[in-house]
């Protein structure tokens, strides 16, 4: 039997084992772990895909065409590629059923964040007011998660935003669009900063701008929507290709993990899974477990065991997620100006917009769409496609997005509970969520900010093309148990260990007390390290 | 997929292609296109409307652009849209057609915006009878459709 065995190998759930395994623990996985194809001819470009591979229509939309975006794809301007399937795929025994929330899992090895645009931003003392610490106590972490992943930045007008860690590497080099929108930043910058209370600047970016161990530098392939080929853009599957390395390490694959077993004084004995190749339960004894399979499936595991153990069906209130709107728009120096595909293709620029809580802090990503498929865009144009077509050509590289996402805070009617009466491989998760009172008011006045920001920006948003994505889209979860001072029933301690279980642990997004704006993959990092160093 | 079907496909992707591209994009092209009709569901359940837009849309690639026009505001999930959707995605990841597809249009703004007002134009000019002609129709098919049973002839 191992010290600890760690349920999930996501973000936070490898950064966890790693620090133990670091410090001599034995650590045993148990994992779904879909994994994913290798990548196809890792030294060519993009274009150089379209020309060498023998099927690039299979290899872009799938072979059963799943990446096409027909018109009825709810504005989405660009889908998952197909060589990410198995991030999104779900095990037939998994089932939700949701009201107000349109929930990702993954099952995936490296779980969701394989699937990530890389924003790696430290949440600031105002934002973790709700947390049982600040950030002085977190800081040493997310400078151990940088020097482990590479996070390269700059010092610029968003480090009021971002406390500046250590180990920050040196930002890639800017596209032209970006550049430009950088410079029209520059130049208009009083008048934004102040009439506008917007500052923009350079995204923090999870991607090396040089080589780290068998990582190589970011080298502007233009294929990182499509799955990076060098390893520049971190995923969680390259520090699990790190933890495998220690001898004291065990990673037992085709586990979906359904519920733990525990004595009468409350202490887990062991964990049951669903053996996924064989179909049969297994169980796995163990000294300390740690949740880290994502909140959800660390609510649904934890709320099962529950119900197994006592017959008791509790509901987890003060799930959160980041509303997130996309704003589409052209800038207009670019019209009819030749792009180059061979560049950084994700957010290269943030903007980080304020108003007088610093907790309602919008962040926004801006991407400018340069290897995106531009049928979605195209299609979504309010003209024939022909028409359409020619106007894309023409504003390709003009076109981009800013993703504006929203702080979500815990509030009780946003719950999640176990359909009574399931069995443990098969039971069905609800999930139940409304958006805050006055919420429309607040993304209207905020969408029309966006606006003026950009037209200062040198930028226009075309009519009817602005989307607000459903809540669950932006696959920030976090809340569920979270982490207090004081002690509370189905609540965690600061070091994130369960008042309900006294060997249990969560590292992922379900202890989080508030959900900042900012992409919060980083701080789970940090926290799943944090927890590792104080707790074990 | 019986032969026939092929060759309908495969004449449809010609004329699609014509529409997109002004140009014939060859039998590759249609080939795939073709196939992919092999794994996408799309059409069988369709109503006569459909069926009779996607028919007219295949006949040149004029009566395309004034059928997609008229799709494009009064039947956006239509299957001639689907069909030329997959197209287009089709163009714009095989090569020479993708480099077509990503070279720039005109550089110069005034020469960018009389296009621009000579094809919206030109997309009024044709979309102003295939309204005349559709519109009627797509009525009397909805209300056929109120009229039969529930379940039949869905669009």
């Amino acid at each position: 039997m191992s010290d600890v065995t760690v349920v999930g190998s996501g973000a936070s759930g490898v950064h966890f084992a790693l620090s133990l395994l670091r410090k001599g623990y034995a650590v045993t996985m148990l994992d779904v772990g879909f994994a994913g194809p290798p990548a196809v001819n890792p030294d060519d470009t993009l274009n150089g895909l379209k020309e060498n591979l023998a099927d690039p229509v299979e290899y872009f939309l799938g072979r059963r065409f799943e990446a096409l975006i027909l018109p009825d794809a709810g504005k989405e301007y660009y889908g998952f590629p197909p060589s990410k399937n198995h991030v999104f795929r779900v095990p037939p025994p998994f089932t939700e059923r949701s009201t107000g929330f349109e929930p990702l899992f993954s099952f995936a090895r490296g779980g969701l964040a394989e699937a990530w645009t890389g924003g790696a931003y430290p949440f600031n003392d105002a934002e973790l007011a709700a947390y049982p610490f600040g950030y002085e106590d977190l800081a040493p972490y997310y400078d151990l998660v940088a020097e482990r992943i590479g996070i390269l930045g700059a010092d610029d007008d968003l480090a009021r935003f971002y406390p500046r860690h250590r180990h920050l590497l040196p930002p890639l080099e800017l596209d032209e669009h970006s550049t430009l929108l950088l410079a029209n930043y520059h130049e208009k910058r009083e008048h934004i900063q102040g009439a506008l209370s917007c500052h923009v600047g350079r995204s923090r970016l999870a991607v090396l701008s040089r080589d780290l161990d068998r990582r190589r530098a970011c080298d502007y392939s233009g294929r990182c929507l499509w799955g990076c080929p060098s390893g520049s853009l971190y995923t969680p599957s390259l520090t699990l290709e790190e933890c495998l390395a220690f001898p004291g390490f065990t990673y037992v694959p085709n586990m979906l993990v359904t519920h733990f077993r525990y004595a009468a004084g409350r202490a887990i004995e062991a964990v049951c899974a669903l053996d996924l190749e064989r179909g049969t339960p297994c169980d796995f004894p163990v000294r300390r477990l740690v949740l880290a399979a994502g909140t959800l499936s660390t609510a649904k595991i934890f709320l099962q065991s529950i119900q197994q153990g006592s017959g008791r069906a509790p509901v987890l209130a003060g799930l959160m997620d980041n509303r997130q709107v996309l704003v589409p728009f052209i800038t207009l120096a670019l019209a009819g100006q030749p792009f180059d595909p061979e560049t950084y293709q994700y957010h290269q620029l943030a903007m980080g917009i304020v108003g007088t809580d610093p907790r309602e802090y919008v962040h926004g990503q801006i991407t400018t769409l340069k290897t995106a498929l531009m049928h979605p865009i195209i299609e979504s144009m309010p003209l024939d496609l022909k028409t359409s077509l020619f106007l894309g050509r023409s504003l390709h590289a003009a076109l981009g997005v800013a993703n504006i996402n929203f702080p979500d805070r815990r509030r009780p009617g946003n719950t999640v509970a176990i359909e009574p009466g399931a069995d443990p491989a098969h039971a069905c998760l609800r999930i139940r969520y409304a958006p805050p009172p006055g919420e429309g008011r607040i993304l209207r006045a905020l969408i029309r900010r966006v606006k003026r920001i950009l037209w200062k920006l040198g930028a226009v948003v075309p009519p009817g093309m602005l989307h607000v994505r459903p809540m669950g889209a932006s696959v920030h979860y976090a809340g569920t148990i979270p982490m207090a001072r004081e002690r509370a029933e189905l609540g965690a301690s600061e070091g994130c260990r369960s008042h309900d279980f006294p060997n249990l642990h969560f590292v992922d997004g379900t202890c989080f007390p508030f959900l900042p704006a900012k992409n919060l993959t980083l701080t789970l990092m940090a926290n799943a390290a944090r927890v590792a160093d104080r707790e074990f | 997929m019986s032969e026939n079907a092929d060759a309908r496909l495969e004449r449809e992707g010609r004329v699609f292609g014509r529409y997109l591209l002004g140009r014939e994009a060859g039998a590759a092209v249609g080939a795939r296109y073709a196939a992919a009709h092999g794994t996408l569901d799309w059409g069988e359940g369709r109503g006569w409307f459909e069926r009779l837009l996607l028919a007219a849309a295949a006949r040149h690639p004029l009566a395309t652009r004034a059928c997609d026009a008229y799709s494009r505001f009064l039947c956006p999930n239509s299957l001639l849209r689907r069909k030329l959707i997959l197209l287009l995605a089709i163009l714009e990841l095989t090569p020479p057609f993708y480099r077509e597809i990503d070279a720039a249009g005109p550089a110069s703004a005034p020469k960018l915006a009389a296009l621009i007002a000579w094809k919206g134009l030109t997309m009024a000019a044709l979309l102003l009878p295939a309204l005349v002609v559709l519109l009627p129709l797509q009525a009397a098919s909805r209300v056929l459709a109120g009229r039969r049973p529930s379940g039949a002839g869905r669009v």
